[in-house]
């Protein structure tokens, strides 16, 4: 009884809100603006790819046309990645404006990525830009509100919510009918986006892979759009008047979507600091010149290698060797300095994950909180996929260098002067490849947000049925 | 008292006992001395940045000036890394304006250091320094500064202070009884908004100025110009609720109607114009330019490969090594190869730029944070200035290391002891571009007002 009750009320709540102009202007709006947003995206996506695989096919030209050159010279003039970005970036481009996309790899160093998109701005940069994540992590929560914020206290102000109860439905059915008829619209509005997250993904070249990333991201917004909804019919509920109603709801929007989000980060850096570039690089040099006690020096380091390459080769004169002694030098600062340069960089990674873990206790008071890093990486624009590329290109940059030290080390220097090597044939074998964190691996770094999201959905729904129970007191 | 009087008077009433009102200044407080704090912290550390990039150069020079005094002493000849002038590093810092802490602004998008050595491309003096390692999810989040507070939040302040003035009234059937009275409709419905709306923005500045003063801030003619641009936009939004309140019938349409035109114009239109401005003028592809750089170099060093060689066997009979000659050659030519290159990549930014801070006139909010980033000297323009002050910094160091190069003039003890030269960032003027930004937020609310007189010359009776 109570559940053919909650399906007629459904039914009935479905079609007061299809029928809404206001709500259906709305929600067409959003939608164009969604669809435009991701259309773009796409578009500027494949642009962007495509003049990257010029680039770096270009970068490949530049360092295979040096010619004879002196492979330490090589190293310093250095190769450059340019960052591939995934096919569902074009819906949530996440911290990619932050991060940079440009990276030289070159000997003794291990640099940071260049040219982020934030660079170079105007005061209009300070502003957020359009992308189908934005619309769903902003403005897609309003329209659910402005949906159904009058839902029991719009009927209230009309007493028909007395009548409803004075006809013996019960109050649970009453909010199942409505929250059924609200998650309807959720619903629709979560098909449209995954179908216009397909054309994008499609559009911007995206395989199966994709696809299955895009579902879990649209069942994220799914969960946390319904969140939204139910709390706005407890609130609806709760609240005498439709005004008050949609004061305290737009105050939690306007808390979860724009306060927490921009408190959290800097709450999040106030507990785990960030190094300046400055500070970081004078750590590392400093560590790089005293050695990692502190109590080593550059120079002691070099006197005990040259005696122990001696010791090995069997002679009394660095001159008597027969490899050059300048490429063990080489190679062993470079095995050192990268030794250095990881531990730095993965601290400032781990810092920024211990960030990541603190911001994301917010979600306690925000679901976006746990939305937009579950959006983020699956679309593989969140710090961990950044961080994923530049380990593998300092893996590879590694091998480079290393390649030409080795080269350097079997080419004893003559009186000729500087060796020359074609260095393009020396390093054809070493190749960089593109890695990106499996979906899998997403999927377990991501848990506790799915989780959070789930928790958002149930403790509203809770909170639904509780107002729910409230009806006859306030309806009298 | 007069009839006008009263009313005055039983608004005054009203806004002394309204809570809302103080819950709202009470709230825009914490935010403010939250902000201020955060700025404070932000500013600092940026300071510290700066400090330690320059000081290392500093450092750098005092332990060569110590391996230089030492060596001399033995009565032996300094290496050349010590004697030539082409060896030196020298460090350039933009130091932050004194109300910084009110605004991150553009701060963290451009460099603030700069490392230069003579022969070193202009272009690339700024690249080892401080990017690319600040926290993304705090830079993608945005600093909560005072900045975000007055853009973003002083609206919604606004808004829920002063969206139901009138409407309410119209609800209620007061305001029939308000408009019999012998008093004009615009007189008293102007005068209410802005006791109202004015009270609270007022407010709003002494708290925000406060705050400023609680961090340590002391410039006097900053914090009044601050004051101004916070007072102005504030007007701008009490003039649209005002606009607001006379168009629609009830408080909920009015809430609605603000809380949309805050998204609109805080939000969606800044966007919209952002995402115009990347596809009308899109900002220059940095793969490119890498690329186009290093073919370029890699020219001119090809081009120079014989007479590499031949420098590093000769002797040039001189102070400065056969070596160094040959740099200085091969030097000037990459600069003029690379010239065209840097020139077209900074024409298409350049360009860029202009058609943002051009479209930035349309969005009222974006006026605000512009003019509040040149205030605190977070801005494009002071940036830039800093990058062009860099630059000419080290064509001044280039040609003092030639000038010494033709003198056959190595380094002395006595250079060491203060004769080189430091760099002193020159503060550029940003009051022009302040006014037009004070104009244009004063435009908008020039023409707000119209409207509102235009809807309330319909009469009494379309006000109800």
């Amino acid at each position: 009884m109570a559940a053919s009750l909650a399906s007629v009320i459904a039914h009935q709540q479905w079609r007061l809100l299809v029928r809404d102009r206001r709500l259906a202007v709305l929600g067409i709006a959003l939608l164009l603006v969604l669809i435009t947003a991701g259309v773009t995206g796409a578009a500027r996506h494949g642009v962007r790819e495509s003049e990257r695989r010029t680039a770096q096919a270009e970068e490949a030209q530049v360092w295979g046309r040096q010619g004879p050159a002196n492979p330490h010279g090589a190293a310093h003039f250095g190769r450059y990645l340019f960052k591939p970005i995934s096919p569902l970036a074009a819906i949530d481009p996440g911290l990619l404006p932050q991060l940079g996309a440009v990276l030289k790899l070159e000997a003794h160093a291990n640099n940071p990525a260049r040219d982020r998109a934030i660079d170079g701005g105007t005061a209009l940069d300070r502003f957020a830009g359009l992308s189908p994540a934005t619309m769903l992590q902003l403005l897609a929560p309003l329209l659910i509100i402005l949906s159904g914020f009058t839902a029991f206290a719009g009927e209230r102000a009309r007493s028909l919510l007395r009548q409803e109860l004075a006809a013996g439905t019960p109050p649970s059915a009453l909010m199942a009918g409505r929250l059924v008829g609200l998650s309807g619209i959720v619903t629709l509005m979560i098909l449209f986006a995954g179908l216009a997250g397909v054309i994008v993904v499609l559009a911007a070249g995206g395989g199966a892979g994709e696809m299955t990333a895009l579902f879990w991201m649209m069942l994220g917004y799914w969960l946390y759009l319904l969140a939204f909804a139910t709390l706005t019919l407890a609130a609806s509920a709760t609240f005498a008047s439709a005004r008050t109603v949609l004061v305290v709801l737009l105050a939690f929007w306007t808390t979860a979507t724009l306060f927490v989000p921009r408190i959290a980060p800097s709450v999040a850096e106030a507990a785990v600091p960030t190094l300046s570039g400055p500070a970081f690089e004078a750590a590392v040099t400093a560590e790089v010149r005293e050695g990692p006690t502190g109590h080593d020096p550059q120079d002691a380091r070099l006197v005990r290698l040259r005696e122990a390459t001696m010791r090995r080769y069997g002679v009394a004169r660095i001159e008597d060797l027969p490899v050059d002694f300048n490429g063990i030098s080489l190679l062993h600062g470079e095995a050192l300095s990268t030794g250095i340069y990881r531990r730095r960089f993965a601290e400032l990674y781990d810092g920024y994950d211990g960030q990541a873990r603190i911001a994301r206790a917010f979600a306690l008071v925000s679901p976006m909180q746990a939305i937009a890093p579950w959006s983020a990486a699956l679309a593989h624009s969140d710090q961990h996929a950044h961080r994923r590329f530049l380990e593998g290109a300092d893996a590879y940059r590694y091998r480079l260098v290393q390649k030409l030290n080795r080269d350097i080390i079997r080419h004893r220097k003559n009186r000729e002067g500087v060796y020359l090597a074609d260095v393009a044939t020396i390093t054809r074998s070493t190749a960089y490849t593109a890695e990106r964190p499996g979906l899998r691996e997403a999927l377990a770094r991501h848990q506790l947000d799915l989780l959070a999201l789930i928790g958002w959905a149930v403790v509203s729904v809770a909170l639904a049925f509780a107002a729910a129970r409230r009806l006859r007191k306030g309806a009298a | 008292m007069t009839r006008f009087g009263s009313i005055i008077g039983l608004e005054w009433t009203r806004t002394r006992r309204d809570p809302v009102m103080f819950i709202m200044l009470a709230l825009f407080s914490l935010l403010c001395a939250y902000a201020a704090l955060a700025g404070a912290h932000w500013a600092g550390q940026r300071a510290e940045a700066v400090r330690q990039a320059v000081a290392e150069a500093d450092e750098t020079m005092v332990l060569r000036r110590q391996s230089f005094a030492d060596t001399v002493a033995k009565g032996e000849k300094p290496n050349f890394g010590l004697i030539y002038a082409t060896a030196l590093p020298f460090r350039a810092g933009l130091p932050n304006a004194p109300l910084a802490p009110m605004s991150a602004g553009q701060a963290e998008g451009y460099p603030a250091a700069a490392s230069i050595s003579p022969f070193m491309d202009p272009y690339a003096i700024f690249d080892p320094h401080m990017a690319g390692l600040e926290s993304p999810a705090v830079l993608s989040a945005g600093r909560f500064d005072l900045a975000f507070v007055i853009v973003v939040l002083l609206p919604l302040l606004l808004i829920a202070a002063t969206y139901d003035f009138w409407s309410r009234d119209v609800e209620s059937g007061s305001a029939r009884f308000q408009l019999a009275q012998p008093v004009g409709p615009a007189r008293l419905i102007l005068t209410r908004v802005a006791l109202r709306g004015g009270t609270l923005l007022i407010g709003i500045v002494v708290v925000a100025i406060s705050a400023l003063l609680l961090t340590g801030v002391r410039d006097g003619a900053g914090l009044a110009l601050f004051g101004l641009v916070v007072l102005a936009y504030g007007t701008f939004w009490i003039a649209l609720v005002a606009l607001i309140n006379l168009v629609v019938r009830t408080s909920t349409t009015s809430a609605v109607a603000a809380g949309t035109a805050w998204l609109a114009i805080v939000m969606l239109l800044p966007a919209a114009l952002s995402a115009y401005a990347g596809h009308t003028a899109p900002r220059p592809s940095s793969m490119t330019y890498t690329n186009d750089v290093r073919t370029a170099g890699l020219s001119v060093r090809a081009a120079n490969a014989e007479a590499t060689h031949a420098a590093s066997e000769a002797k040039s009979g001189r102070a400065y090594p056969a070596t160094l000659w040959h740099s200085r050659r091969e030097t000037a030519q990459r600069d003029a190869r690379l010239a065209p290159v840097h020139r077209a990549h900074a024409d298409a930014q350049a360009h860029h730029r202009r058609l943002a801070e051009a479209l930035r006139f349309v969005s009222p909010a974006v006026i605000a944070q512009d003019a509040l980033d040149r205030i605190a000297g977070t801005d494009a323009t002071r940036a830039l200035a800093f990058q062009t002050q860099a630059r000419g910094f080290a064509a001044r160091v280039r040609a003092l290391a030639l000038n010494w190069m033709d003198r056959d003039r190595l380094m002395t003890l006595a250079d060491y002891d203060g004769g080189l030269p430091r760099f002193a960032f020159v503060e550029p003027s940003y009051e022009r571009s302040l006014m037009w930004d004070l104009l244009a937020l004063l435009g908008f609310v020039c023409l707000l007002l119209t409207l509102t007189t235009l809807r309330l010359r319909r009469g009494a009776a379309a006000l109800v």
